[in-house]
């Protein structure tokens, strides 16, 4: 171990070395606030965000360093006991988070070939925003409404750009970092309605989280990205071997009881989520087709084990064995395809119109669990782009085409952006959801929206 | 028969046909012009873009830009902030890529972007596009003066104009300057262009654009250009599109 402590030691100070020359250390980012307040119950302020967004570069002869830290005031403050008063983080609730570390050098080894060491974003995919094959970092759904958020992942990253428009990429991640979920009231949007028989009362739920083991075989992601582009087709074929970030369910221990008065049945439930491990091979292009760009993407997950869920539901006297039960939820030989198409046009007079059809979305899996997203989008700019209004922007989402009515979601955010300045950004929307059944939107309808930010670029 | 091929090269000498003097078509004149504007083998240079409206209120931004040939750019903003780092890179046929760095990744621009206006100037993607004219345009001499030719210009394929009127430089071949005329044969925007001769090559040291519907301008003043810098066909990739 000392030895391979040694010898990283070493080769990170020959990579500093390299790339140690020239240039000053640029300093920029935004400070921005994003403030959010529900019309439809009785929730009010919903979304407090102030960010300061800083970015750290400094480009050398042959590379650089960055470094993307968020320093933000995030949420509502809670301060409902007299303890509350002495805890700033409950009168203040702050964090910082480095969202990217990385030092790049060019030309490592050989010619054409870059290196990227540290904390990183490495986005793939070519669709707006949703890529089905974006899944080496860890996704980050805090909010909803920021589609495509990841965070960064430590990572050893190398690229060979061969002679022409060809490049062959290699992702090593020695950590797995799972996915940060919705936050405040969105909590609900991703999270499945535990199903219990109507005469039986909840008592408990207690759900725990097997976490991989710090080994490199339970922890280590791989990636390769073969990118080209051929006849006016930009294309990239890629392979992940890793661990999903979101969590499955494996396994579900009931417990029932009876209480004597008043008289019911209830059950305690302890759950078990677990991390699967997946192969997913991707295929994206895009291209542009009569002044209209066009774009696509597919990524088929595999995984590496089938996926069960056992469930021991105890008998009311407790000297009786319980009773256990397998399913096979996700066999190892059933892929799954998840897929994007889009299109998108700039009319003569400056409108943008932007147009996906996706199938799964990032937390659905299995073949039969995946629903349809339909998405537009089209802005149009006045005075310059000093003002930009997107009267239509939204999702439509079927869960199950034979009962549209009953399994849908629907999602309305008209914006309008104003850039006083040219560093100033000011937005104001509104979101409106509509929807029945399981849909991600349906699950935080009563939460309608007026959002309003502002920007300051420096 | 040496003697009669001396003597026939002296009579077409002395008709004019050895010099700029006799009668050039439009396409000839805008092929000329082309070879001034690309005849460098590449250009490094920074640009300062000034953008004035028609109240008089400026707005200034910055870039740098590189170009190989007559069909590959590379446009960075340096300022100001909230577009820094937003880059264009420019290929041939028709392929533009943009690098928006919130995003971290190069995204393909459908062409029919190139009819809308350039990060909010009075240039539109098309006219900021490293393209030689004569690709773009058929062109016929409509004037001929002591100090310059008019040419009509004719779009080949579909385009925001219907005509371009350019004014070109009769003995150096660089373009005075452009009226654009809209489908409606309505003149929208003209250009004007100066030119200083840096080392062996003409070079643009700015480019005005006047939109004549809103009254604004943009000035395009290119700093410090160099040329011939021996750039690699590798700087033109999406490889330095992103880093």
């Amino acid at each position: 171990m000392k030895k391979w402590i040694f010898i990283s030691s070493l080769l990170l100070l020959y990579l500093l070395g390299k790339a140690q020359e020239e240039s000053a250390l640029k300093i920029y980012g935004t400070i921005s606030t994003d403030q959010r307040v529900t019309t439809s119950v009785d929730s009010g302020w919903i979304w407090n965000e102030t960010r300061l967004d800083l970015k750290l570069e400094k480009k050398v002869n042959r590379g650089k360093f960055y470094a993307n830290l968020w320093a933000r005031n995030f949420g509502v403050p809670k301060y409902n006991e007299m303890g509350s008063l002495f805890n700033n983080e409950k009168i203040d609730p702050f964090n910082i988070q480095l969202r990217e570390a990385y030092f790049q050098v060019d030309d490592f080894l050989f010619e054409n070939l870059d290196l990227k060491i540290g904390r990183q974003r490495i986005a793939w995919g070519t669709a707006d925003k949703m890529n089905p094959t974006d899944n080496l970092n860890p996704l980050d759904v805090e909010d909803i409404f920021d589609m495509g958020r990841h965070r960064g992942s430590d990572a050893v990253n190398l690229t060979y750009y061969f002679k022409g428009d060809f490049s062959i990429q290699g992702v090593w991640m020695p950590f797995f970092q799972p996915v940060n979920l919705p936050a405040g009231v969105f909590a609900n949007a991703l999270m499945p309605e535990f199903e219990v028989p109507e005469d039986v009362t909840l008592n408990s739920l207690n759900i725990h989280l097997n976490q991989p083991a710090f080994r490199f075989k339970d922890q280590s992601t791989l990636g390769f990205r073969l990118k080209g582009h051929i006849k006016g087709i930009d294309f990239s074929a890629s392979y992940l071997y890793g661990v999903n970030g979101i969590p499955e369910l494996t396994q579900v221990d009931v417990t029932p009881g009876i209480n004597i008065y008043p008289w019911y049945t209830y059950i305690d439930v302890e759950a078990q989520l677990s991390f699967i491990r997946h192969h997913v091979f991707g295929l994206d292009f895009s291209t542009n087709i009569g002044g209209m760009g066009f774009w696509g993407e597919a990524a088929i997950t595999k995984l590496d084990k089938d996926l069960y869920v056992k469930t021991i539901v105890r008998n009311i006297v407790p000297t009786m064995d319980p009773t256990i039960t397998d399913s096979l939820v996700i066999g190892k030989n059933e892929p799954y395809v998840k897929w994007i198409l889009g299109t998108d046009y700039h009319f003569p007079k400056g409108g943008y119109i932007n147009l996906q059809w996706m199938h799964g979305f990032f937390h659905e899996r299995g073949q039969g669990e995946l629903n349809d997203y339909f998405f537009v989008q089209y802005n149009h700019p006045f005075f310059d782009g000093k003002l930009s209004v997107v009267p239509l922007s939204g999702a439509f989402i079927v869960n199950n085409w034979k009962e549209v009515k009953e399994n849908y979601s629907l999602v309305y955010m008209p914006e309008i952006i104003y850039n006083p300045i040219p560093e100033v950004a000011i937005t104001l929307s509104y979101i409106w959801m509509k929807g029945k059944g399981a849909g991600m939107f349906s699950a935080i309808q009563d939460y309608d929206m007026f959002v309003i930010k502002a920007k300051y670029s420096f | 028969m040496k003697k009669t091929t001396a003597i026939l090269l002296a009579i077409l000498f002395s008709l004019g046909l050895g010099y700029q003097g006799y009668a050039q078509t439009g396409t000839e004149i805008l092929k000329k012009l082309d070879q001034v504007m690309f005849s460098a083998k590449d250009l490094s240079a920074k640009n300062k873009i000034i953008i004035t409206s028609k109240s008089g209120k400026q707005e200034v931004r910055e870039s740098t830009v590189i170009q190989k040939g007559q069909e590959m750019r590379l446009f960075r903003f340096t300022s100001p902030a909230s577009q820094a780092g937003i880059a264009m890179l420019s290929l041939p046929n028709d392929v533009m890529y943009i690098y928006l760095p919130s995003f971290g990744k190069e995204r393909r621009i459908s062409s029919s972007v190139k009819s809308q206006k350039f990060a909010g100037t009075d240039f539109s993607y098309d006219d900021m596009q490293a393209q030689p004219f004569s690709d773009k345009y058929n062109a016929k001499l409509i004037e001929t003066t002591d100090k310059y030719y008019v040419l009509e210009l004719t779009p080949k394929t579909k385009s925001a104009y219907s005509k371009i009127i350019a004014k070109i430089h009769k003995t150096e071949y660089y373009p005075i300057s452009t009226d654009f005329y809209d489908q409606k044969n309505e003149k929208i925007k003209e250009t004007t262009y100066t030119f200083a001769k840096v080392g062996k090559y003409w070079s643009a040291s700015e480019i005005t654009m006047f939109d004549l519907k809103k009254g604004s301008k943009t000035q395009i003043q290119m700093i410090q250009p160099k040329y011939d810098q021996g750039l690699s066909d590798d700087e033109f990739t999406i490889r330095k599109l992103i880093n």
